[in-house]
């Protein structure tokens, strides 16, 4: 058997770089980069926010009081994400398109305007 | 309290009326204005507080809401939990918000008074009241705070506090508005801002305390009357409210443990009352400012007499709130708490004038300013400054030189070691409080006015029944 030429190893290399390379890039465009909001003083950090289908949204609840996470979408149905209690982190990934309402139940002044875009 | 309020019955025992069935009827006029006075100190003895079934709803605790951890001075927060109609909550399955509450005190007056049945010359102890509310959610938006309570000095059962709201978020030239609409009872129990009358400071009181005579009618009519209205609050900051409330009559009164207004008026068609104040936050909540306006209208029959024409009440006030909050993350932060009030009555007094001779109009006007400061949400101090002041009428008012002012200041210390997000149980609450009232003019006497100078011990517990 033929051992491969040097050329051949080095096609194979750079084959394998492609599609190692392509497999990352598409691992980082599903997940993209987190983004982080803080819940303080019973409000947001950011009344609106826009951000890409699939990413990641954490919440941190940087208050001494109980928070509640409700999103909802335009089918007007609340996804209720339960209770976070002092120092608890939420995290909710948008997937789909659209505009949502991030909401506290027990806040009701507490909320925000989240824009995904394909 | 031992004094009551302005009773315009002793109109009644003026010289215009004569005649044996009008005699009769002044005195059941006064025996009734006699209980009403009695009813009326323990309506103001009672207002409602920090409600642990509120904070069984909301997985809150009361430090959340009020300033001290106990009710009813107002936070942020619990402004809006008032503002949206008592329905915000943990979306958890809560059994019905009630909650019990009881009043306890002890209370040492300067100079003894004169002792009767239900209570010594002096340092007299009592359990207030005990009350019970449906303090929550009842359905949808749709929430509640009622109060019934009994009166355990005087042994009765009455309604209190009554108000069933409903509130809904609109957009409104694109900006964010919320507006409800509120049944009561109680001209300004649906008050945000802790001034008048339903709420205002002081917070303790006892069925045995002295207090001036002269009240504004806006003070008078709570569980009197009966009303709808409707608020609405643009953006976060500015604040409307029209409500208006008919007269309920006295045999609906009595059956619901309530005497009628001074004992035997009657409303002479609707009481207007309104309300709109402005406020801003800064800093994340940590600067608070709110600039407001109320009032009322009430047109009365003195003792329920008709064919006399009718007394005219148009109450007008201006109020100012400023509040500090060290940390606002925290419920637990150190807090300051300024209120101002200024609120000015003018009367008509057509019918009272000719049935009891009394001058064809009154004033009355009183101005409070009050500091209070939370320490950790466990030790409030507060401290308040009242001045009230009015036109002399030896017919009208029941004084002994017929002048309505009093002024003085108000001390009071409050403990509470619960309601915070580390107390062991969040379904109760208590305030221990220390107040001790002085007073340089009372019932337009300065000569012995610190007579009536008065010292209050108070525990009031507060739990929940709801899980």
């Amino acid at each position: 058997m033929m051992a491969p030429s040097p050329k051949t190893i080095s096609r194979l290399g750079a084959a394998c770089a492609v599609l190692s390379l392509g497999f990352l890039a598409t691992a980082v465009a599903s997940i993209g980069p987190d983004i982080e909001i803080a819940q303080r003083a019973i409000r947001f950090s950011q009344s609106t926010l826009t951000v890409s289908a699939g990413e990641l949204v954490h919440y941190h609840n940087f208050d001494d009081v109980t928070h509640n996470l409700m999103v909802i979408g335009s089918d007007d149905v609340p996804q209720d994400q339960g209770l976070q209690r002092p120092g608890a982190t939420v995290s909710y990934r948008f997937t789909a398109s659209g505009t949502f309402e991030v909401r506290c139940a027990i806040h009701p002044k507490m909320k925000m305007t989240v824009t995904v875009r394909d | 309290m031992v004094s009551g309020s302005v009773t315009r019955v002793d109109i009644l025992a003026g010289n215009t009326l004569r005649g044996r069935a009008q005699e009769r009827s002044v005195m059941r006029a006064m025996r009734a204005a006699a209980m009403s006075m009695v009813a009326i100190g323990v309506l103001c003895a009672s207002p409602a507080n920090a409600l642990p079934s509120f904070a069984m709803q909301t997985d809150q605790p009361c430090s959340a809401c009020h300033v001290g951890a106990y009710g009813p001075r107002l936070t942020q927060f619990g402004r809006d939990f008032k503002l949206y109609g008592y329905v915000a909550n943990d979306t958890k399955e809560h059994t019905l918000p009630i909650s019990v509450m009881g009043e306890f005190s002890f209370t040492h007056i300067d100079k003894d008074q004169v002792a009767k049945a239900l209570n010594n010359s002096n340092d007299n102890a009592a359990v207030d009241a005990i009350s019970l509310f449906y303090a929550g959610k009842l359905f949808n938006k749709v929430g509640a705070f009622i109060e019934v309570a009994y009166d355990a000095v005087e042994k009765s059962l009455h309604w209190e506090d009554f108000d069933i709201r409903y509130a809904k978020e609109f957009k409104v030239f694109n900006s964010d508005a919320v507006i409800g609409a509120t049944v009561n009872n109680s001209p300004s129990i649906g008050d945000l801002w802790d001034t008048k009358p339903a709420w205002s400071f002081p917070f303790v009181e006892s069925s045995y305390q002295t207090s001036p005579s002269a009240e504004f009618i806006v003070d008078k009519l709570p569980s009197t009357v009966f009303g709808a209205g409707g608020y609405a609050m643009f953006d976060d900051t500015i604040y409307v409210e029209l409500d208006l409330y008919g007269g309920l009559s006295h045999g609906v009164l009595r059956a619901l443990g309530t005497e009628p207004l001074n004992g035997a008026d009657s409303l002479d068609g609707p009481t207007v009352y309104w309300r709109a104040n402005w406020q801003r936050e800064w800093e994340e909540g940590r600067h608070y400012v709110s600039l407001g306006t109320l009032g009322s209208h009430t047109d009365v029959y003195p003792g329920g007499v008709q064919g006399f024409g009718s007394d005219a009440y148009t109450d007008v006030g201006f109020d100012a709130t400023y509040q500090w909050t060290a940390k606002p993350e925290l419920s637990t932060s150190d807090r300051l708490s300024v209120h101002l009030l200024f609120l000015q009555e003018a009367a008509d007094l057509n019918a009272s004038h000719l049935l009891a001779g009394t001058r064809p109009t009154a004033s009355l006007t009183t101005t409070r300013a009050e500091v209070a400061y939370s320490f950790g949400a466990t030790y409030t101090p507060t401290v308040q400054y009242f001045q009230t002041h009015g036109s002399t009428d030896l017919a009208f008012w029941q004084t002994p030189n017929g002048d309505p002012g009093s002024n003085g200041w108000i001390f009071e210390m409050d403990y509470v070691p619960w309601g915070k997000p580390d107390a062991p149980l969040s379904w109760l609450n208590g305030r221990f409080a220390l107040q001790y009232t002085s007073y340089d003019k009372f019932d337009g006497a300065r000569a012995g006015a610190s007579d009536n100078n008065t010292l209050i011990l108070s525990l009031n517990l507060a739990l929940a029944a709801n899980r």
